[in-house]
């Protein structure tokens, strides 16, 4: 026989079900703004059946009665190969905007095209020595070749100067952000502790998704400095690489202070830095050198003598030649009105390939920065496009949640309708049977 | 695909983003009226400006060249002129000491009036040019001939030269020797003569070699002239060039204004309804129609 209260039972079952379901919906409308939050579904699933012995039913077999519904388990609705998409993007995005500020800093210093600039001080350079060459007698022309040259010096080392100090800010912030006080280090600490809950919740047999939220939201942050590679250690425990470096594996943290010479971190702001600090902004020292060494070169065979000293970017101010010191003229004593040396430099403007160099320099840093504030919009585009599609399985829908409300809230009130219902039904029984004749 | 209240938000955001840089864009292009404010903008761009910038530079440099030139070549022919109304002064002279009817008298008068002549000879070409000597080669301190009354050059022979061009260039001056070479000593010759009296060499190879001598100062005048006009042909090549490149330049980085206007104005819509659109789309939800 089956419990007259059975149907009691079964309608409880719905009750609790239906608000264990609005409890999550109550949950998800909560944190419809929290960053990294993954939206829950309670699954319901029917209750274990009641099973009837052969024989109860007509033709003699047995039977399952249900016996309602249970909350089998609070999913986490999350594809994690939209995290793997998600972090590729936000490695590109980290990469491209440094290099893009980076790089931008130092075209900001060229402040090519202007009046005022590099290109411009070599041009007013030559146009002092033409100015020497129409009048070589005159002593104020020397000296405004003198200050030409000078100011020209003073430019390209105060240029070499902020180039320079743009690669040495770059490593500075490469060793801020893997030092003891960086990001890298927090997120390994708090990974390490996050592991350790998870662990502890997992073997509880509960589901600690709250906590896979904020793993998963660490991982993100992380992936803008590098390539984040995750491996499952099972039990839920998790190891986890940046480039070719362990951050985290459990509940260790493996990241190391200063991080070993060979580390690679395989792109994001730490590999752009790198890049920029080993690569980019010395090669553009380079240039600029040869190119200074060229004017340096080119002026001094004109000259016949020597007029530059220095031959780097940054030594070219050096010992440049005084007024009184320049001639116009060749020979030990040239005659006050020739003017055959000025005549020379001054037509390296049209021979020297000085000015060349210095434009495909600019060029070079123009075309570099113009690439990487490219790759900033196309990785900011793909970042979006990524967190698009990962919002759309696991952000939170208000009026999906709305509709799931009034669902479960229809559920347990239809829940309720059947347990008084069926009180109605004991009513009759207890009560009212049984008194035929009183 | 589930719309979140999140994605559509952020959405809004980064389209607003988006056309407020264009608009930013459109807004510096108008403002600074240059297409090209930072190498990234262009780099090839920018690389041709500098170039084109350069050459500018240099076609200013080579015009102020042409332009001392002309001032060099100027002053010069304005004395070599002077010096040709000396010697055909001289000539009137000597034609009216070689007349018979000429007293020796009269003979010595115009003998002082010739001697003072040729120093007038000698100091036109003095005359000094913005503080230096044309008549003397590159020894533009010293001039050519002493005020005293010894007659040798004291510059030399070395040519001034000019760079009017990219590898142009031109000899401006003409040396005291090259022009009083052959008529000092004939002047002196004169006025020797004049004083003791030789009406015979007045009137044959006095004139003769004082008729050479005024060739001489004419032909170097022609030879100023025709530098005179290579080195305007030069100016005038420059100034073609200067318009040329000025005109690139301006194509190269000056912003189309009727474009940027456009542009501007363009962005400024796509704003506004980006505005108007997510003000209404971030409003809605279910919210608003339930109980």
């Amino acid at each position: 026989m089956i419990s007259s209260f059975l149907g009691l039972q079964t309608s409880l079952r719905g009750l609790l079900a239906q608000q264990q379901a609005l409890d999550v919906a109550a949950h998800n409308v909560a944190n419809a703004n929290t960053v990294g939050y993954t939206r829950q579904e309670a699954t319901l699933g029917a209750a274990n059946p009641l099973h009837l012995s052969a024989g109860v039913t007509q033709n003699g077999a047995g039977a399952f009665l249900g016996q309602g519904v249970d909350v089998t388990a609070y999913r986490r609705v999350r594809d994690s190969f939209l995290d793997l998409q998600v972090r590729a993007q936000n490695m590109a995005l980290g990469d491209a905007t440094t290099s893009a500020e980076a790089l931008d800093r130092v075209q900001t210093a060229i402040g090519e095209p202007s009046t005022t600039g590099v290109n411009a001080l070599l041009g007013k350079f030559y146009t002092a020595w033409s100015d020497l060459a129409n009048h070589p007698e005159s002593d104020s022309s020397k000296q405004a070749v003198n200050a030409a040259a000078k100011t020209l010096a003073d430019a390209i080392g105060g240029l070499a100067g902020e180039i320079q100090q743009a690669g040495t800010d770059a490593a500075a912030e490469f060793t801020n952000l893997t030092g003891a006080t960086g990001p890298i280090k927090a997120a390994a600490t708090s990974l390490a502790q996050l592991n350790k809950a998870i662990d502890t919740a997992l073997q509880a047999g509960q589901s600690p998704n709250d906590l896979l939220d904020r793993r998963d939201q660490v991982l993100d942050d992380l992936s803008q400095y590098g390539q984040v590679s995750v491996t499952q250690m099972g039990n839920g425990a998790i190891q986890v690489m940046l480039g070719n470096q362990s951050v985290v594996s459990d509940t260790t943290v493996d990241w190391q202070v200063p991080p070993p010479a060979g580390f690679t971190p395989g792109g994001g702001q730490l590999g752009a830095l790198q890049t920029l600090s080993n690569t980019t902004i010395p090669g553009y020292l380079t240039q600029l050198d040869a190119f200074a060494k060229t004017i340096h070169d080119d002026v001094d065979a004109a000259y016949g003598s020597s007029f530059f000293t220095g031959s780097t970017a940054a030594t070219l101010g050096t010992g440049i030649l005084t007024a009184s010191a320049i001639t116009a003229g060749s020979g030990a004593s040239p005659a006050s009105g020739s003017n055959d040396l000025a005549t020379a430099v001054a037509a390296l403007r049209d021979s020297s390939t000085a000015t060349a160099q210095y434009g495909a320099l600019v060029r070079q840093v123009g075309s570099d920065t113009d690439n990487a504030s490219r790759a900033q919009s196309v990785a900011q585009a793909a970042v979006n496009a990524a967190e698009d599609r990962r919002q759309n399985v696991s952000g939170v829908s208000l009026d999906e949640e709305m509709a799931s409300m009034l669902r479960f809230q229809r559920g347990y009130q239809a829940s309720a309708r059947v347990m008084s219902t069926i009180d109605d039904m004991l009513d009759t029984l207890i009560n009212r049977a049984g008194r035929v004749g009183l | 695909m589930r719309v979140t209240a999140g994605m559509s938000q952020r959405h809004v955001l980064t389209d607003l983003r988006r056309v407020q840089e264009r608009l930013a864009n459109a807004q510096d292009q108008v403002s600074g009226g240059k297409r090209i404010d930072k190498p990234s903008d262009d780099p090839l761009g920018t690389e041709r400006a500098m170039r084109l910038n350069a050459q500018l530079d240099s076609t200013t440099a080579y015009k102020t060249a042409v332009d001392e030139s002309r001032n060099w070549l100027d002053a010069t022919d304005t004395a070599l002129g002077s010096l040709g109304d000396i010697v055909q002064r001289v000539r009137e002279l000597t034609l009216h000491a070689a007349n018979g009817s000429t007293t020796p008298a009269g003979r010595q008068s115009i003998k002082q009036e010739i001697d003072q002549l040729t120093e007038q000879a000698k100091t036109t070409l003095n005359g000094a040019f913005d503080g230096r000597q044309l008549f003397s080669g590159t020894a533009t301190g010293t001039p050519p001939y002493s005020a005293a009354t010894a007659d040798a050059y004291q510059g030399d022979s070395a040519p001034v030269v000019r760079q009017i061009g990219p590898g142009v260039s031109v000899q401006v001056n003409i040396t005291g020797d090259d022009a009083l070479a052959g008529l000092l000593p004939t002047l002196r010759t004169i006025s020797a003569h004049l004083a003791s009296n030789d009406v015979a060499s007045l009137g044959t190879s006095d004139l003769h070699a004082l008729d050479a001598g005024a060739d001489t100062v004419t032909a170097k005048r022609a030879q100023v002239g025709a530098i005179t006009n290579r080195v305007d042909a030069a100016g005038q090549r420059l100034d073609d060039v200067f318009d040329v490149t000025t005109a690139f330049l301006s194509k190269t980085q000056d912003a189309d204004l009727p474009q940027a206007l456009t542009d501007l104005s363009a962005q400024q819509n796509a704003l506004q309804s980006a505005l108007r659109g997510g003000a209404t789309l971030i409003q809605q939800s279910l919210m608003d129609f339930l109980r």
